[in-house]
């Protein structure tokens, strides 16, 4: 029984329609109707091959558009042919008025066109308003293009992610060699004032971090112990990418043995990558991060408005993350490599 | 008023082009042989409609290389 995934790729797969070249277009927010043509293009531009079963179904195209999970833009043919699209969407922030950056494609014939400019100015439009308080962009370091293409958003880079992606997640476009880095970019246009510890240990990494962010925070004094109790940890694995993201919900002082279970369990199903998001917005936060490093996890970076309130991402390697082959545009992405580096380095001496 | 050159430059950063290499900009050169590349060019014209309320056809784009034409377009 084929599921609905390959019963549409099999229908992409013989439509023998021409692509259109030359042709003018229009950007408008995605209509019911152009369900169909984003589902050609995903598929033109990534085959049968792309993770996400839901832009290859117009119908669900069409659904999380509506439900707001997903606000795509795109740029149409006369003829209703979609020569690009790039989106706003839900993902894994647990504010859900944080919304992912990205999606963004384009037809090779569209690519030197303004199509994806245009695309990209309206859908920046929404920024503010909407429900929309602020968006965040990871950005692969396999080539810096994509980090170029969120620029006009006033994303700034707050975090990076070394060896975030599996490379076979790259084989169509043959550019990683090996795992491939992520740098995070924020950009909260809705704030408000807002608690946040700051832990003392990660001071002079957080000030430049947050430079630039224009965020309005009162500032509370970090726990310096860890409360009594069960920690409360939500874990959600992607055994595909080799990737565990853990958030920490509550404070405990189990946290480390949760911890050093949840570790061993990874390692023996050889995933790469740990990463524990902190909230900020409360002094356990403090006291969570003191027992990470402990644990021999390394800073990540700073996300604003990932909670709601601000979160700090922590995280634990068991590839070899090769730092100098990130491909950073901004001299401010080059600063975050360095701090992230060298608290990796501090972290080694923890790891067995 | 007339836009200018250092409008122009002043919009680049905006859109987050390094002050380093606007700074260095021949606005009598093309601008694809001067660091400013293939995702850098569209979203310049982006927001130089959006600031003078221009539009810039498909061709327009293909044809405007230098800041200077830049300015011209924006001026005619």
């Amino acid at each position: 029984m084929p599921t609905a995934r390959q019963e549409s790729i099999a229908r992409l797969a013989t439509d023998q329609r021409p692509l259109p070249e030359g042709e003018p277009f229009t950007v408008r927010f995605l209509q019911p109707e152009d369900a169909p043509g984003v589902a050609r293009l995903f598929y033109t531009v990534y085959g049968d091959g792309y993770p996400i079963d839901t832009y290859y179904l117009p119908e669900r195209i069409t659904a999380v558009n509506a439900s707001r999970e997903v606000c795509s833009v795109v740029a149409r043919t006369e003829s209703g042919a979609v020569v690009s699209h790039i989106a706003l969407y839900r993902s894994s922030p647990s504010n859900p008025n944080l919304y992912e950056y990205g999606l963004g494609l384009t037809l090779p014939a569209y690519r030197s066109t303004l199509a994806f400019a245009r695309c990209n100015s309206l859908l920046l439009s929404l920024l503010g308003s909407d429900g929309i308080d602020g968006l965040f962009g990871e950005a692969v370091c396999n080539h810096v293009t994509t980090q170029k293409l969120m620029r006009p958003s006033g994303a700034v880079e707050t975090a990076l992610e070394p060896a975030l992606m599996p490379a076979r997640a790259y084989r169509a476009e043959q550019s990683a060699p090996g795992r491939v880095g992520c740098i995070m970019a924020f950009k909260v246009a809705r704030d408000q004032r807002r608690p946040l510890c700051i832990p003392a240990c990660y001071r002079s990494q957080l000030d430049f971090l947050m430079a630039g962010t224009m965020l309005d925070r009162q500032e509370i004094v970090p726990d310096l112990q860890l409360t009594g109790g069960a920690a409360r940890l939500e874990t959600v694995r992607f055994p595909e990418a080799g990737v565990a993201r853990c958030s920490i919900t509550a404070p405990g002082e189990d946290l480390a043995e949760q911890l050093r279970l949840l570790e061993q369990e990874l390692k023996q199903e050889a995933y790469a990558v740990l990463q524990c998001f902190v909230p900020l917005g409360a002094a356990w936060g403090g006291a969570v991060v003191e027992q990470l490093r402990r644990s021999g996890l390394f800073l990540g970076g700073f996300l604003p408005a990932w909670f709601g309130d601000d979160g700090l991402l922590m995280q634990k390697l068991w590839v070899d993350p090769d730092f100098a082959s990130l491909q950073l545009h901004s001299a401010r992405a080059k600063q975050i490599r360095e701090l992230v580096q060298a608290d990796r380095l501090r972290a080694q001496s923890f790891t067995d | 008023m007339a836009a200018t050159v250092t409008e122009m430059k002043e919009l680049m950063l905006t859109i987050g082009l390094e002050q380093e290499l606007v700074e260095g900009l021949d606005p009598a050169l093309p601008l694809s042989g001067q660091g400013v590349d293939s995702v850098d060019c569209p979203a310049f014209a982006v927001a130089l409609e959006e600031k003078y309320d221009v539009k810039l056809t498909d061709t327009d784009s293909l044809r405007i290389k230098t800041i200077n034409d830049f300015v011209d377009f924006v001026n005619r």
